[in-house]
């Protein structure tokens, strides 16, 4: 055993920019994510030309994954045109030649942070979610130590507690994204911070889903057909954010999850969330070729 | 196109192994093609320094060697590969480690061949990644294997399982629920 016979001959870069051992613990690691669907699997987080906190997680993920055949959507709450989700998609088009598109339905890999698109994920597509606090007890056990045993022993009473307390003092739930799930009976996971709109999309899924956060250097997944259930009491219901009624004030679609944009003298204006979407909407009616993708939810409430 | 590096024939074949472990994972009981047959491509994509393992006999020890994983007894190796043919040898699977309740992700990856061509035991499968439940029948694993592996798992313990025929893998990860039928 020699280092000659481990090493590869030397090249600028590397497919895909991080090197075959920083890829091969990442697919170690997500091999095990999958085996124990929402369980934190801890690993060796490389460095990426980005910030932590910026999507560092996903990134190692994707660029795990990429190949020249793949085509990329990059998401930021929704949009496709923010300088972080352009960014990204740039420097994944750059070390790895991938495809790119706007549009879900014709994306193999999506990476995202904060949403999952409005059409239904398919077998063949995996979704990549940026996670910036994997932990879902932080808030009522900040000793990530403790917080293991916690989950060793499917102990989740506080977060019970911290859910009744809130409808104790407020009347009704005040988490509003990162909602907790339970995920194949036994691991509660935080599902990232995707609005409480998106959480049953996780529910029996056809898509394969990690989610990875760079900074804490833990990833998780929820393979396909696997229960994600939110915590929620058996008398008072999960609700999703009421937007079943409001138009996009883009497109004119109702139905999906909006962005409230908060205008002078106190109204606001109301966007679908999932840009390209919206901007598909639009090109449909001008007459382009497009095709609109089926959706989780009709009409404001979940399709299955 | 603006691609500043292409990938070797190397990086293509690590990523197709990858790939088709991590569908036979996330799919658990589906017949996955493999680009490459055998082996060790798949352990090629996964070992290296940092990782310890076992294997059953000494061919596959010595080619597994060249990863740079090192090697460990079947108790305490991160990853196992063996035969499941023979009584002593299924039961021996059966020890591979099933992580602690902290950190469940240490378990054992096992690596062993087999048939899905119909002969052999017909397995009911139900769990994450099935939906509903699926049937597979398995050929070249000793019957007594599916008994000792349910008595080893206690969910999120367990060890997860490849089973590779010549040119096709199917992943039974520790959240698999197996019934003999």
């Amino acid at each position: 055993m020699s280092l000659s016979t481990l090493t590869r001959p030397w090249r600028p870069f590397n497919y895909g920019f991080l090197d075959e051992s920083a890829k091969r613990e990442i697919r170690r690691r997500t091999l095990k994510a999958i085996a124990v669907p929402g369980y934190q699997v801890p690993y060796a987080s490389r460095e990426v030309p980005m910030a932590r906190g910026w999507g560092t997680g996903g990134l190692q993920v994707t660029l795990t994954l990429l190949k020249p055949s793949a085509v990329v959507k990059v998401i930021d709450q929704g949009a496709d045109d923010s300088v972080n989700a352009a960014s990204i998609r740039k420097f994944l088009r750059r070390v790895g030649g991938a495809g790119e598109t706007l549009d879900t339905t014709e994306a193999t890999l999506i990476q995202s942070r904060h949403r999952i698109p409005e059409e239904t994920l398919r077998a063949d597509q995996i979704l990549v979610l940026q996670v910036p606090d994997p932990e879902p007890l932080r808030s009522v056990e900040p000793d990530i130590s403790e917080a293991r045993y916690r989950h060793a022993d499917a102990d989740y009473g506080l977060l019970w507690l911290k859910l009744y307390e809130q409808i104790v003092r407020s009347g009704r739930i005040m988490q509003g994204a990162s909602y907790p799930s339970l995920v194949n009976g036994r691991h509660v996971m935080s599902p990232s911070p995707i609005p409480r709109w998106d959480v049953p999309k996780l529910h029996q899924a056809e898509n394969l889903t990690i989610l990875s956060a760079g900074r804490e250097k833990r990833i998780y997944a929820v393979p396909p057909h696997t229960d994600v259930v939110p915590l929620v009491f058996d008398d008072i219901a999960y609700r999703v954010e009421d937007h079943a009624g409001i138009p996009c004030g883009r497109s004119g679609v109702t139905g999906y999850f909006l962005n409230e944009l908060p205008q002078a003298g106190g109204a606001s204006l109301h966007e679908m969330s999932d840009s390209h979407f919206a901007t598909k909407h639009i090109q449909k009616r001008e007459g382009a070729p497009v095709t609109l993708g089926d959706t989780y939810y009709r009409n404001g409430s979940m399709a299955r | 196109m603006d691609a500043l590096v292409t990938p070797t024939p190397e990086d293509i074949r690590m990523s197709e192994a990858f790939e088709s472990l991590m569908w036979a994972l996330a799919r658990p009981g589906t017949r996955q093609r493999l680009a490459e047959p055998g082996l060790l491509p798949l352990a090629a994509s996964l070992l290296d320094r940092e990782t310890t393992v076992h294997a059953g006999d000494g061919t596959m020890a010595a080619a597994l060697a060249a990863t740079g994983a090192r090697a460990a007894p079947l108790e305490t190796a991160e990853f196992v590969f063996t035969s499941l043919a023979g009584e002593a040898d299924a039961a021996r699977a059966a020890t591979a480690s099933v992580g602690d309740p902290l950190y469940p992700d240490r378990a054992a990856t096992v690596f062993a061949p087999a048939t899905f061509g119909g002969g052999g035991t017909a397995l009911r499968l139900g769990g994450p990644g099935i939906r509903g439940t699926v049937r597979l029948p398995v050929g070249g694993v000793h019957p007594s294997f599916w008994a000792a592996r349910a008595r080893a798992i206690r969910y999120p313990l367990g060890f997860d399982l490849y089973l590779v025929a010549e040119d096709e893998v199917v992943g039974l990860p520790r959240s698999t629920r197996i019934e003999v039928i």
